[in-house]
C-alpha cells in the first residue's frame, strides 16, 4: 500500500459564480509550479475539518498553460457527505487545502476528425480546460452547454467568447433541452463526441450513440460517483489482521484510511482502477464504472473507494 | 484490453484471422473484397438483418474466382466492380469521406489487400473497433525487409532472397497492422551462408 | 537500503567509438556508478518498477536522465546512425503537443541537474537554450516548430544519451506513436510504429503468460505527472557496440560468432537499460527513456561482488531467453571465463559494489 502525494495550495480567490456554484483559484503554498496538466484532468482535493477528512476529486478548468494556478468549481450540495458543503462555507481566500497531482480519465481522443462535446451544468467544467486544447490545434468542435435557467447559466458569457458560434446553449427554463439523437445523427466518420452532466444527460447521450451505430470508443464521459451512504458494516483485513468498522457516511477506502492506512487509490470516484482489491469473503454493492459487469456479479474484486457491502462483514486481500 | 484477439503463444502481433461476423449495432455495412474474398463477403451477407444497409466493391483477381456474379445477386444499395486496386482504394475513400457515424468496413481478400484497405478507414478517422478484416485465399505473406526495408508481396517460404539487400532473410510472425506485413531479418548474419531447409509454408 | 554511497561522476570525454575500432571504455569511476540491475544471485524476471525520485549523489540514480563521462561520444553516434537512417527518428502527426512536452521536460531537468553543461532561460514562450559541451545556443518560440532546426523531440533527444519512445494513451492503452531509437537492443521503432502495447511486445517471450503485461500496462495507465518510474533491463552485447539494430544485424551478428576464450572479457558487454517512465502533461501522453550502459566483462570483474553474482545469474537464465537475448550461443565462453573470480562467497544485498 502506498499512500498519495499531496501538494499544499493556498486559495487566491473565491467567486461566487451562480447562487450555487463557487470557482476557487488555487496556487502553490511555496509559490513554485504546478505539474503540467491536459484538458479533463481532475485533482483530489483534501480538506481537512473538525471532524473528519473529505477527499473530492475536481476538474480543473483552468488553461494548462497556466503553471502557477489551478482553478476549479464547486457546486453546492447540501445533501451530500459535506465536502462541497464545507468547500462553500468553511473555505475562505488565504486558506490553505491539499491537492494530489492531476489525473486525466476524460481525455480528448487526438485522431479526431470532430470533436462534440456536450455538458450539463457543472458538468462545464473539464471542457473548459480542453478548449484552450482544441483552440490552439485548430480542431473542429462544437460545444453544447444546457444550463437549469439563466441565474445558473456558470460561465456563460466567458465560454461564449472564447468558443464563438462553436457554441450552443440550452435554456432548461425555457424548454431547450440537448436533443443527443440530433446531435450525433449525420455526423462523418472520426466525430468522438464526449459528455460531462447529469447521470441521465450521460445515458441519453450514449443511448443515442448505441443507437445510431457509434462504435464504443467514440463515445467518452466523466462521471465521479460520490462514495454513497449506506448502512454501517465490518470489514477484515486479513493480510493486515485487521478490522475496521465502515460508518454509513464514509467509504471503505476513508475508513481504512481514518484506521492509519494507505491503500492505493487515485480518483477516489470509482473510474481510474486504482484501488481495485481482491475480496476473499462477503458480498459487494458495486458502485463504479470500471469493473466488467461479470466480474461485479463474482464477488471477488471491488473498488474500494466507491463500492460498500451487501454483507454484514467483507474480508479483504489487504 | 486490446480489442482484437491475440495470439496466446508465439509472437502476438500475429494476426488472427476468422470469419467475419455482422457488427448488428451499425448503421451501415460497407463491404470490400478482392478475389477469393467474394466468399467471404457473401457469407457475411447472409448474416446480416433483412433490412440492412450495406454496399459492396470488388475486385476480382488476385487470388481465387471471380466472384462478381455471385456478389451482384446480393440484395444491395450498390454493387461496384473495380479494375485494379487503386481505382478501388480512391473510391472507397470517396465513400467513406461522406460517410456517417454508424458505418462499419469488412474487408476480405489477401493479407496484403485487407491491410491496405483498412489503412484507408483508419486515415479516414475509423477506429479499428470499426473496422472487420478477414483474410480469404492464399497464406502467403506480405513481407518487409528490416534492413533495407524492401517490401515483398506474396511470400510463401519461410526464407527469401531480399529483392532490394540481396540478403537471404527470414519471416517472422512480427506483423505492423500499419504498414500491412510481417518483418524478415538476415537469417545468417551469426554463420554466413549457413542456411536452415527453405520451405512453402504460407500457401 | 544500503548505506548512502557517494560516486563521484567522472568528466565528459570524448573521441571514443562504437564501431570499428571500438575505443569506448569506462573509467573507474564510470564503473563504480554502472548500474548493475542483479539483485539476487539467481536470474529471477520480474518487472521491479519503483520510484524515479532520485538516489545517492553521483549515481545513475539521481539525476532525472544521467549525463556521464560518454555525452559527447553517443551524441555523435546518434548523429552518425542519423545520418545513415533517417527513420530512427520518427513521430506520428497527432503527438505535437508531446514533442514539445519532451523538449521541456528535458531541458528543465538538464539545466537543474547539469548547470555546468546546460541552461534555459524562458520569458513567456520565448526560450533560450544553451548547451555548452555541444555549443550549442539557440532561442526559439515554445511552441512554434518552425523556430527550431528541427521539430522540437528530434532537436532535444539529439542532444541527450539514450533512446526515447512517445506513447499516446487512447481508450485504456499505449501506443507506440513516436521515437528516437539508435541504441537499440534489437528492435526496430520503423517497424514498432503504431502498435499497442501488446503487440509491441509481442516477440517478448514467457512474461506474458504470467500477465505481468497486463499488470504493467494498468500501472503505467494511472501514471502520474511528476512521478516518473524507473526499471532496469539487461541483455549482453558483442564489442561496446551502442547500434544493435534489426536494421543492421546484418553487420552486427556475425560478432556473436566471434567470441573466444582469449577476447571474451574485453568483447563480452552486459548492456543495462535504465528505463524511466514519465507522464507528459499537456498531452497526457508517456514517455519512455531508455538509456543504455555498457560493460565489458574485463571492466566488471573489477568488482567482485558483481562477477560473482552475474556468474550465478547468467548460469540460471532460462534457455528461452538467452535464446531471446541471443547469447546462448556464446554463454559457456562467459561462464567459463567469469567461475575463477566466484569463490562461492556469499554477496551482500543490494546492487551497489561491496
Amino acid at each position: 500500500m502506498t499512500g498519495q502525494f499531496n501538494i499544499p495550495v493556498r486559495v487566491t480567490r473565491i467567486e461566487q459564480v451562480t447562487p450555487m456554484i463557487r470557482r476557487f483559484t488555487l496556487e502553490r503554498y511555496d509559490g513554485g509550479q504546478l505539474p503540467g496538466f491536459s484538458g479533463g484532468s481532475h485533482v483530489v482535493v483534501t480538506m481537512r475539518g473538525d471532524d473528519r477528512i473529505h477527499h473530492n476529486p475536481y476538474s480543473l478548468m483552468g488553461s494548462p498553460d497556466d503553471k502557477r494556478h489551478y482553478q476549479i468549481s464547486v457546486r453546492r450540495d447540501d445533501e451530500g457527505r459535506g465536502g462541497s458543503l464545507f468547500m462553500h462555507t468553511r473555505v475562505a481566500e488565504g486558506d490553505t487545502l491539499e491537492v494530489a497531482p492531476p489525473t486525466n480519465l476524460f481525455a480528448l481522443n487526438r485522431l479526431a476528425k470532430r470533436h462534440i462535446l456536450i455538458a450539463g451544468g457543472i458538468g462545464i467544467t473539464p471542457f473548459m480546460a480542453q478548449l484552450h486544447e482544441l483552440r490552439r490545434a485548430g480542431a473542429d468542435y462544437q460545444l453544447h452547454y444546457s444550463f437549469r435557467d439563466q441565474e445558473n447559466a456558470a460561465f456563460r458569457n466567458e465560454l461564449e467568447a472564447a468558443c464563438g458560434r462553436r457554441i450552443t446553449t440550452y435554456d432548461a427554463s425555457a424548454g431547450e433541452f440537448v436533443q443527443p439523437g440530433q446531435l450525433l445523427a449525420e455526423q462523418p466518420l472520426g466525430t468522438h463526441v464526449y459528455v460531462c452532466g447529469p447521470k441521465g444527460m450521460i445515458q441519453a447521450v450514449n443511448d443515442a450513440a448505441f443507437e445510431l451505430g457509434w462504435a464504443d470508443s467514440h463515445v467518452h464521459w466523466e462521471e465521479f460517483a460520490a462514495p454513497p451512504v449506506g448502512k454501517p458494516f465490518r470489514v477484515v483485513l486479513q493480510k493486515s489482521d485487521m478490522e475496521v468498522t465502515v460508518p454509513g457516511s464514509s467509504s471503505v477506502l476513508e475508513a481504512l484510511e481514518d484506521a492509519g492506512l494507505q491503500p492505493n487509490c487515485l480518483c477516489r470516484g470509482g473510474v481510474c482502477g486504482e484501488c481495485e482489491t481482491v475480496v476473499v469473503e462477503g458480498e459487494v454493492e458495486h458502485n463504479d464504472h470500471f469493473l466488467p459487469d461479470d466480474v461485479k456479479q463474482t464477488n471477488s474484486r471491488m473498488m474500494i473507494c466507491v463500492s460498500r457491502a451487501r454483507s454484514e462483514r467483507l474480508v479483504l486481500d489487504l | 484490453m486490446p480489442i482484437y484477439e491475440l495470439p496466446e503463444d508465439g509472437i502476438r502481433s500475429r494476426p488472427i484471422y476468422r470469419p467475419m461476423q455482422p457488427d448488428v449495432a451499425a448503421r451501415f455495412h460497407l463491404m470490400v473484397a478482392e478475389g477469393a474474398g467474394s466468399e467471404a463477403l457473401a457469407e457475411l451477407h447472409e448474416k446480416l438483418p433483412d433490412d440492412a444497409r450495406c454496399s459492396i466493391h470488388y475486385l476480382a483477381g488476385g487470388d481465387g474466382p471471380d466472384g462478381s456474379d455471385r456478389l451482384m445477386q446480393l440484395r444491395c444499395e450498390q454493387t461496384r466492380l473495380h479494375f485494379d486496386d487503386g481505382q478501388l482504394a480512391d473510391a472507397l475513400r470517396r465513400h467513406l469521406e461522406s460517410a456517417a457515424m454508424g458505418t462499419r468496413l469488412y474487408v476480405a481478400g489477401s493479407e496484403d489487400f485487407i491491410w491496405r484497405m483498412a489503412a484507408v478507414g483508419i486515415s479516414c478517422g475509423m477506429s479499428e473497433e470499426e473496422i472487420h478484416v478477414e483474410r480469404r485465399g492464399s497464406r502467403a505473406r506480405p513481407v518487409q525487409c528490416v534492413h533495407c526495408k524492401t517490401r515483398v508481396e506474396g511470400v510463401t517460404t519461410n526464407i527469401y532472397t531480399c529483392p532490394g539487400c540481396g540478403q537471404h532473410v527470414t519471416v517472422r510472425d512480427h506483423f505492423s497492422r500499419r504498414l500491412g506485413a510481417y518483418q524478415s531479418v538476415c537469417v545468417d548474419a551469426e554463420a554466413p551462408g549457413e542456411l536452415p531447409p527453405i520451405e512453402e509454408i504460407y500457401r | 537500503m544500503a548505506s548512502p554511497m557517494r560516486i563521484a561522476t567522472p568528466p565528459l570525454k570524448s573521441g571514443e567509438s562504437f564501431r570499428d575500432d571500438f575505443s569506448y571504455s569506462n573509467s573507474p569511476q564510470a564503473i563504480r556508478r554502472f548500474p548493475f540491475p542483479f539483485h539476487e544471485d539467481k536470474y529471477m524476471y520480474s518487472v521491479n518498477i519503483e520510484p524515479h525520485n532520485g538516489g545517492p549523489a553521483g549515481s545513475v540514480f539521481a539525476p532525472a536522465f544521467d549525463i556521464d563521462e560518454h555525452y559527447l561520444s553517443e551524441v555523435e553516434e546518434r548523429r552518425r546512425v542519423l545520418e545513415e537512417d533517417p527513420g530512427r527518428c520518427q513521430v506520428l502527426p497527432h503527438m505535437m503537443e508531446a514533442q514539445w512536452d519532451t523538449l521541456e521536460l528535458l531541458m528543465e531537468s538538464l539545466a537543474r541537474d547539469y548547470p555546468q553543461h546546460f541552461s534555459l532561460t524562458t520569458d513567456g514562450d520565448q526560450w533560450t537554450w544553451e548547451n555548452r559541451p555541444l555549443g550549442i545556443r539557440d532561442s526559439f518560440t515554445f511552441g512554434d516548430p518552425a523556430t527550431l532546426p528541427q521539430e522540437p523531440f528530434e532537436y532535444i533527444t539529439r542532444q541527450v544519451q539514450g533512446d526515447f519512445t512517445l506513447h499516446g494513451q487512447r481508450d485504456n492503452m499505449l501506443y507506440m506513436d513516436g521515437g528516437m531509437v539508435t541504441c537499440q537492443a534489437d528492435w526496430s521503432l520503423d517497424f514498432d510504429l503504431g502498435m499497442n502495447w501488446y503487440e509491441w511486445h509481442g516477440p517478448v517471450p514467457k512474461a506474458h503468460q504470467m500477465g505481468i503485461f497486463d499488470r504493467a500496462l494498468k500501472f503505467l495507465l494511472n501514471l502520474q505527472v511528476e512521478r516518473p518510474v524507473r526499471r532496469l533491463n539487461w541483455t549482453m552485447t558483442i564489442n561496446p557496440r551502442m547500434d544493435t539494430s534489426p536494421e543492421n544485424y546484418h553487420k552486427w551478428g556475425i560478432d556473436r560468432a566471434s567470441v573466444t576464450p582469449e577476447n571474451v572479457g574485453e568483447k563480452a558487454h552486459l548492456r543495462v537499460e535504465l528505463q524511466t517512465l514519465w507522464r507528459l502533461p499537456r498531452s497526457n501522453a508517456i514517455i519512455f527513456s531508455i538509456r543504455c550502459y555498457l560493460i565489458s566483462m574485463e571492466e566488471l570483474v573489477t568488482i567482485p561482488k558483481w562477477a560473482r553474482r552475474f556468474h550465478r545469474v547468467l548460469g540460471t537464465l532460462p534457455d528461452e531467453l538467452a535464446e531471446y537475448k541471443g547469447l546462448i550461443g556464446y554463454r559457456p565462453i562467459v561462464l567459463d571465463y567469469l567461475a575463477p573470480f566466484d569463490d562461492g562467497a556469499e554477496t551482500s544485498p543490494g546492487i551497489g559494489p561491496d
